[in-house]
């Protein structure tokens, strides 16, 4: 069931409010049983799976609370083996065996193990690794052991977040289902907004540059280097307003039940540096890595080149866990080298900032490194989209050339492009010096909220895409 | 509570009026705007005159000159295709056709590619403007569940629609081509096309339901019908047992005429005739309706 489709639409109108008129007591059942048959819309068998991976996890959570010394280490890596093993099995299987045949076939040799026909169970990245946050908190000892198990499940299950995040932890989401909510207008206000501002972002403005970069990207070969370029231009805004919108859809209608989810995104593009890009964009998956991988590998608090190593592996494994596929391992790699490509180069930077007396001009510098930090993060989205790596290459030679004429597909595409651009434009701008999250979050400007809101549904309904696009995420 | 009530009122006043006004601004627009494809669908929705319908997708619209037919059969003859569109747009407009009780006479493009498209389905939101007016219409796009609570928008029948109504002047004189679409000075171009057949006959029954929907009523109402399969460029094995299972399907159940011209001598494989695999340059066209007009009248 996707979040753009009126099935969601009724599905979220019959939960809320029957949400609310329920006792408290029996409220995490129907959240639960409303989370399983808004996963199993989608393949209903593997609601199996995320039922193994809930029951090992409850269970190694209580074990490892209840255990000493060594056996709770054993029952931390049993569950993460097991929530690995997971996602390794129906994400990466074919992967391995592919690279495995090519390995073969190179030295004449064949893979007798054949490629299986698996759909990946949709969420699989986001709900195995928000699980995988429980029996490591619970490890570390920042966690109590969740006993009751309709709870724990819905922790793993919660339907607005289920299928592509915010990935959360159990410190924030997992007491929010003990507390009992009372309805709140403003809430309900402050979501349903939320929830608006996310649907513009995925119909009117992701929904509408994809149709472009498709044709464009599926066709690389016979486009120019302005139209690549303009294409994969297209495509960083696409990502962004794809998931962002998404996110917000997610925060928006939780927010109007009385749960809290973390921020995913904090209007990425305004980064005036890789570094500050990746604590802007899917702040949950980074967090992620940095608190349980990035640390646990030592982090800064080793040997020069040793960080370095350390940075550069935790982008690599971010780029793989986002699909099976070489050009998102480069596209992690590509990340991780600009990180630490600024760290070992940002004194020379500075100095040499200073020598052109550069900084006298702030405005310019804040402009010039915005664009600069788009650039590089567009440079590596080319290979995110592309299906090879020599599909990528070709692309970035392309673009590097600027050949050619520009390809506008048909006009009323462009100017519909072009025109949900300068909306996005605008409200994000004006987001970035309010600093919230969709317009007019505040209550006491119901009035001007009221005529923009309004306007922005009708935006919707007039040039949203409304074809029921999937979500790029959904596919990790 | 009061004014919070006030104010979700305040808001869904301002949502409706800016729907209502907005869409009947868009309204306007769009049955007095020159565009080509929104005259030509008023056209036929609304004021259809033809004695010969001709019906299917962009290998209709490219393939057929209805005037070049006309001169030649003596019938007020319309070029009714749609690029992009399935059996079931072309049912709906047929359907609309036929109440004013002219037509005498239908023409049904089918190929395999259009019959095993997964894609027409989904523009039939082009016929949206006209949900209000027409039965059949309405009937089709929102009798299907939750799609009923879309059109109490007076937006959304328009949607995707404001760029061609505000800057496509893109008018062809439909009133001497009389619907055909001609491909001028398109040179051949080599695609990559490859439908799998194979995995989409799931959508065979959808294309196949509709197009003996066309035939049903057009013998119940007394129209001569005939099918025709337009030139491609070249045929794949799959693509000929394709035909061949149309042809015998239709002629089984229905004993209708069907014309194959899937491999037209006269311009199979030669790029010199066609824009692509599947298309007809305007010298193709012009070639395959003399031959056609002329077959036709013999039959």
């Amino acid at each position: 069931m996707l979040f753009n489709s009126m099935h969601f639409v009724l599905f979220f109108l019959l939960v809320t409010p029957i949400y609310f008129v329920l006792p408290h007591k029996f409220r995490w059942m129907w959240l639960l049983a409303a989370s399983c048959y808004f996963y199993m819309a989608f393949v209903p068998v593997y609601i199996l799976i995320l039922g193994f991976t809930i029951v090992i996890d409850y269970f190694a959570g209580i074990y490892i609370e209840q255990s000493i010394g060594k056996k709770r280490k054993l029952f931390l890596i049993f569950s993460l083996i097991a929530n690995v093993g997971v996602l390794a099995f129906f994400k990466y299987y074919n992967f391995i065996n592919e690279n495995i045949t090519s390995i073969l076939y190179g030295m004449d040799y064949e893979n007798p193990i054949p490629n299986l026909t698996i759909l990946l169970p949709i969420g699989l990245s986001f709900h195995t690794f928000q699980a995988m946050s429980y029996t490591i908190e619970v490890y570390r000892g920042n966690q109590k052991a969740e006993r009751h198990f309709g709870i724990y499940s819905l922790y793993v299950m919660f339907y607005p977040q289920l299928v592509a995040g915010p990935i959360e932890r159990p410190q924030n989401l997992l007491h929010q289902f003990h507390k009992e909510h009372e309805f709140s207008y403003d809430r309900m206000i402050e979501g349903l907004k939320l929830m608006v501002w996310g649907y513009f972002m995925k119909l009117v403005v992701a929904d509408r540059l994809a149709i472009y970069v498709d044709a464009v990207y599926d066709n690389y070969e016979m486009h120019s280097g302005k139209t690549l370029a303009l294409a994969t231009m297209f495509f960083a805004i696409q990502i962004y307003c794809d998931f962002a919108g998404y996110s917000n859809i997610a925060i928006g209608s939780a927010r109007i039940m009385g749960f809290d989810l973390m921020t995913n995104f904090n209007r990425p593009y305004f980064s005036k540096s890789i570094s500050e890009f990746w604590s802007r964009w899917h702040i949950s998956l980074s967090t992620w890595f940095k608190d349980y991988l990035y640390i646990s590998l030592g982090g800064n608090r080793v040997s020069v080149p040793r960080w370095y190593f350390n940075l550069f592996i935790v982008f690599l494994l971010s780029g793989l866990w986002h699909g099976a596929n070489w050009t998102f391992v480069i596209w992690g790699g590509l990340n991780g080298f600009y990180l630490v490509f600024a760290i070992i180069t940002e004194k020379v930077r500075n100095r040499i900032n200073s020598k052109l007396r550069i900084n006298y001009f702030p405005s310019l510098i804040n402009i010039i490194q915005v664009a600069v930090t788009f650039v590089l993060i567009s440079i590596s989205w080319v290979f995110f989209r592309s299906s090879s790596a020599h599909q990528g290459v070709s692309i970035i030679r392309d673009i590097v050339s600027f050949d050619g004429d520009l390809f506008l597909l048909n006009r009323s595409v462009f100017i519909l492009s072009v025109f949900s651009l300068v909306l996005l434009g605008l409200g994000e701008y004006y987001l970035e010096f309010t600093k919230v999250s969709a317009p007019f979050l505040e209550k006491r400007q119901w009035l001007p909220a009221s005529i923009v809101y309004a306007v922005i549904v009708i935006f919707i309904l007039s040039i949203g895409s409304l074809n029921g696009g999937q979500f790029i995420y959904f596919q990790f | 509570m009061g004014h919070r009530i006030y104010r979700i009122m305040f808001f869904v006043f301002v949502l409706v009026l800016s729907d209502q006004i907005f869409g009947a601004f868009l309204r306007k627009l769009y049955f007095s705007s020159d565009q080509k494809e929104f005259s030509k669908l008023r056209y036929i929705i609304r004021d259809f005159k033809a004695d010969v319908a001709i019906f299917g997708s962009s290998r209709s619209l490219h393939h057929f000159n209805a005037k070049m037919i006309e001169d030649s059969i003596g019938l007020k003859v319309y070029n009714c295709g749609f690029a992009g569109q399935g059996m079931e747009f072309s049912f709906l407009q047929f359907k609309n056709i036929i109440k004013n009780g002219q037509l005498k006479r239908v023409i049904v493009e089918v190929s395999p590619n259009i019959l095993f498209d997964k894609e027409s389905n989904e523009k039939l939101f082009l016929l949206a403007p006209f949900v209000k007016e027409s039965e059949v219409i309405r009937d089709q796009l929102i009798g299907k569940g939750t799609d009923k609570i879309k059109f109490f928008s007076e937006v959304l029948p328009f949607n995707s629609l404001l760029p061609d109504l505000l800057f496509n002047k893109n008018k062809v004189e439909y009133d001497s081509l009389n619907g055909f679409e001609p491909l001028i000075s398109k040179k051949y171009h080599r695609s990559n096309l490859e439908i799998n057949y194979i995995n989409k006959t799931n959508y065979l029954s959808n294309s196949i339901y509709y197009l003996s929907k066309i035939i049903e009523e057009s013998i119940s109402n007394k129209i001569n019908i005939t099918l025709v399969t337009t030139p491609y460029h070249d045929l794949s094995k799959t693509e000929s047992r394709v035909i061949n299972f149309i042809k015998d399907y239709t002629f089984q159940k229905y004993k209708i005429r069907f014309m194959d011209y899937s491999k037209f001598e006269k311009v199979y494989n030669m790029d010199v005739y066609f824009k692509d695999k599947l298309h007809l340059n305007f010298e193709g066209a012009q070639l395959f309706s003399s031959y056609f007009s002329s077959d036709y009248i013999k039959g």
